[in-house]
């Protein structure tokens, strides 16, 4: 990532609320520096997508 | 002079467009360098020669050609000598100051449908497009890659469809990554897309059970809205609804419900064709641990070979007699305690017992291991054929005679299928013999191997029979991978028949879905799993479409920041070039919720204060003329952003455009020049060529003449202002002057003009002596100094009070050069009269 790519993705992320899908997956680009980018960006959304399936099924338990 | 920016130090150029066979080469040393040349004399052809030899391509082409072919044969020189080659060569500072060489030579020009090819060489060794990066030379964004304003590329903006005006904004910005990320992270959304899973889809299908209760109790397990505990509840809803088809009461638990449907089913569909029949497992292959066998088997093999047969046989006597407390205490020779015979235990005898005992112990060991590995074996086998045995379909346990009576066969099949899927029943009727028959050599195997390991363990010392064994499961494994083979084909060919035969029977049965339903119903757990699945996707997909809205709105906003920042800069050259005007650009900006569409706004005022104006687009409100500022002003904020280095304009200001022209002249070349640019400026204009010749003397500028006298010959570019005339009409601004360091500068200048005075004086001499190799630069460094000149040109002067005038011009120029006193404003005049008598009197340049 050149000087100036790095100046826009940090102008992109303080744009961006902290926290959110939009940010993580934003900031693991730019950690991923251009490699493995798409496994990066997987990896986040599996995070997510682990998250909401626990949270489906806490739901369900719940009402057990 | 910046040295972080690239600069052109010369070009050569021959053969291409206007230039013809006599290579032309322009060195430039000044900052700033005019080339003045009447219309159609090369001007453009310059221009684009340094285009050609930085893209290999021209950009006119491009962005004027209707048609493929108008621009065929336009590259070469229609006077060129065959075999005469077609190239542009410079040399070209990098921003680290190093020079390199740049030499582009024409393969083949532009065809009828066909492009130009180029060769390209970055000091002296083939390059490809990426020859420039690497020597620190960034090219631009195409269509004009290179920074050279030509009057086709001035209105390129505004001719330019939106989505390319777009694009060039966004490359001038280097806001292309971020669009690279948005697009990268909206792909994902594919990833998160997941295809129905098996249970998914039957599901799906049980839904659609002819029975509107049973939907009513399915249907809002898909709509994903629904809590999972929902699930058994939902699937025994719909078995009851389905056993009380035919019973006023069903079964109570949910095996039994799934039992009593399914048998249900079999009835229903039997009636039209027994598709139970064509039921079984998938085979699954047995998993032999050959090696641990083989490694007990031959183990056993060695120590039996150790032990003689009477030792096996006398092994636990041995044992006994070795218990026999005397012997254990070791007292010495004992009676037999077997047969009686007095002291016959001798402690020789004992050890000896002991020694072939040990021995034997190791093989009863091993003949255990082998046992148990054997065992491990035969159980393995037993595994194998029990998998053979419900691999095979359920109709092979059912005799011919009665698989008619319960109809099913081949021909029935035939009856039910339509024409278009008989294939089918071929195809699957051909795969089972082969299966069929791979399963049968299985089992033929299997049942050889058992039959062997039945044997007496004991049998096994024998290296030989081991041998046996293990060809025996050699064959059996590679047998298994065949079979399994086999059966993928046959599964494949099954599936087909099994799916068209099911959809005519349900169709005929009225049981569509049923069997869906009895596979979700014996797999609740797998389906919950999936549909919980299927909602976290969809929800992470929700959440993902609203990150990249998100994104979009923040790449948005940072392109809007760029955008005013570009936007301010060629405000700001906008104002150097046409200041205080009521009419005056205002912004260029992406159209709002339109990324791809960039307007250019314009403010109308009343007065030149520009008090409350009116914003318009500027596509309706410009001149021409503004036109033309607009886009010199834009081409300069990029050039600057860019770093480029140097520009080439190639007319920029129309010459009806006086006020526009004194802007230009005053404040936008002087800014450029300012900002360490190498300015490179073709003009007809001769009104401002001497204008900028008197305003840039100070940078020494460069004036070239380019003229086509002869077209079959080309156009020539000459130095005009390397001739005495022009040299002296240079500095004589600077030789009356009060300014110390303006005199200083025309002490400079003048001394120059007696150097070349004197040069011009023994050259011509030497030509005219015979010498014709006599060259103005044979007369450089030390010998370029009036110290070495005036005594070589004395034998050449026409009155000996010449050499005396020049040896004081020298002494008069000499405290200037070396930083003393300067001298005075009538030493000066009197040594720019001398000089210009002398280029009178010898008829100098």
């Amino acid at each position: 990532m050149d000087a100036a790519q790095a100046e826009n993705l940090k102008l992109l992320i303080s744009r961006i609320e902290g926290g959110t899908l939009a940010h993580k997956l934003v900031t693991k680009y730019g950690e991923a520096d251009g490699k493995n980018v798409e496994n990066a960006l997987d990896s986040v959304l599996e995070a997510r997508l682990t998250e909401v399936r626990h949270g489906i099924e806490h739901a369900a338990n719940k009402l057990d | 002079m910046a040295l972080n920016m690239p600069r052109i130090n010369w070009i050569e150029i021959q053969g291409f467009r206007a230039f013809g066979k006599n290579l032309q080469r322009v060195d430039f040393s000044s900052s700033i360098s005019v080339l003045w040349g009447p219309n159609s004399q090369g001007k453009t052809s310059f221009a684009e020669a340094v285009e050609f030899l930085f893209t290999g391509a021209i950009v006119r082409k491009e962005l004027l050609a209707s048609g493929q072919d108008e621009f065929a044969d336009s590259l070469r020189n229609t006077y060129l000598p065959s075999g005469q080659p077609v190239f542009i060569a410079a040399e070209v500072l990098d921003s680290e100051g190093i020079p390199h060489s740049i030499r582009r030579t024409l393969a083949s020009d532009f065809g009828k449908k066909t492009n130009c090819t180029s060769t390209l060489e970055i000091d002296g060794k083939p390059a490809g497009a990426d020859g420039f990066a690497r020597i620190g030379i960034t090219l631009s964004q195409p269509p004009m890659a290179v920074p050279i304003l030509m009057q086709h590329t001035l209105g390129y903006l505004f001719t330019a469809k939106p989505s390319e005006r777009s694009l060039y904004f966004k490359a001038l910005l280097e806001v292309d990554d971020l669009d690279v990320l948005r697009n990268t992270i909206s792909k994902r959304d594919a990833i998160l897309q997941k295809a129905d899973t098996a249970f998914v889809k039957k599901l799906r299908v049980a839904a659609t059970i002819d029975n509107q209760d049973i939907k009513n109790s399915l249907a809002p397990l898909l709509q994903l809205d629904e809590t999972y505990p929902n699930v058994p509840p939902a699937i025994t809803d719909a078995l009851d609804l389905l056993a009380l088809y035919d019973s006023f009461e069903a079964p109570l638990d949910t095996a039994s419900k799934i039992e009593f449907v399914e048998q249900l089913l079999q009835q229903k569909q039997a009636m039209t064709f027994p598709l139970v029949q064509l039921k079984r497992d998938t085979f699954v292959a047995a998993t032999i641990e050959d090696d641990d066998l083989w490694t007990t088997l031959d183990n056993f093999v060695e120590q039996s070979k150790k032990v003689d047969a009477e030792v096996k046989q006398l092994s636990s006597l041995f044992t006994e007699v070795l218990k026999v407390p005397a012997v254990v205490a070791n007292v010495g020779a004992i009676d037999c305690p077997v047969c009686g015979t007095e002291e016959a235990l001798t402690l020789e005898r004992v050890q000896v017992i002991r020694n072939q005992l040990e021995t034997s112990q190791a093989y009863v060991r091993a003949q255990g291991s082998a046992k148990k590995s054997l065992q491990q074996l035969d159980s393995e086998i037993d595994t194998l054929e029990r998998n053979v045995s419900v691999a095979l379909p359920n109709f092979r346990g059912i005799p011919q005679k009665q698989r008619k009576e319960i109809g099913f066969s081949t021909e029935r099949m035939r009856v039910l299928l339509p024409e278009e899927q008989q294939d089918l029943i071929q195809t699957w009727y051909r795969e089972l013999r082969l299966f069929l028959r791979a399963m049968k050599q299985l089992s033929k195997m299997a049942t050889a191997i058992k039959e062997t390991v039945k044997q007496d363990a004991g049998t096994f010392s024998s290296a030989q029979v081991v041998e046996e064994l293990r060809a025996l499961l050699i064959g059996l494994i590679n047998q298994q991978t065949h079979t399994a083979e086999q059966e993928k084909a046959y599964a494949h060919a099954e599936q087909a028949l099994k799916e068209a035969l099911k959809s005519i029977v349900d169709a005929r049965s009225s049981t569509t879905g049923w069997q869906e339903l009895i596979d979700i119903a014996k797999n609740q757990y797998a389906l919950c799993s999936d549909l919980v699945d299927l909602k976290a996707r969809a929800v992470v997909i929700n959440e993902l479409t609203k990150a990249i809205q998100k994104i979009d709105r923040a790449k948005e906003e940072v392109m809007n920041d760029k955008f005013a920042g570009m936007s301010q800069e060629i405000q700001d050259w906008w104002e150097k070039l046409r200041p205080d005007e009521p009419v005056f650009f205002s912004g260029v900006k992406p159209r709002p919720q339109a990324v791809r569409t960039i307007d250019f706004k314009v403010s109308l005022a009343e007065t030149s204060e520009r008090l409350n104006p009116q914003v318009r687009d500027v596509i309706a409100i410009f001149s021409v003329s503004q036109m033309h500022c607009l886009g010199l002003a834009a081409f300069l904020a990029r050039s600057v952003r860019e770093k480029c280095g140097f520009v080439i304009l190639d007319d920029p200001i129309l010459s009806s455009d006086e006020d526009h022209r004194t802007n230009f002249v005053h404040g936008g070349l002087e800014a450029l020049i300012d900002a360490g640019f190498q300015v490179i400026l073709l003009t007809q204009d001769q009104r401002l060529r001497k204008e900028l010749g008197h305003l840039y003397a100070h940078f020494d500028i460069d004036l070239f003449d380019i003229t086509m006298i002869v077209p079959a010959d080309g156009c020539e570019v000459n130095k005009t202002a390397d001739s005495i005339s022009s040299m002296l009409s240079k500095v004589k601004p600077f030789v009356g002057n009060a300014n110390l360091e303006m005199r200083k500068f025309a002490c400079e200048k003048l001394r120059d003009v007696s150097e070349r005075v004197c040069k011009e004086i023994i050259v011509k001499n030497r030509m005219q002596n015979g010498d014709a190799t006599a060259a103005i630069t044979d007369y450089t460094d030390t010998k370029g100094t009036l110290e070495y000149l005036i005594p070589e040109a004395a034998p050449f002067l026409t009155d000996k009070s010449h050499h005396g005038k020049l040896k004081v011009i020298a002494q008069t120029l000499n405290p200037g050069k070396h930083d003393d006193t300067v001298p005075t404003k009538e030493a000066l005049r009197q040594v720019d009269g001398d000089l210009r008598y002398f280029r009178k009197e010898y008829r100098l340049s």
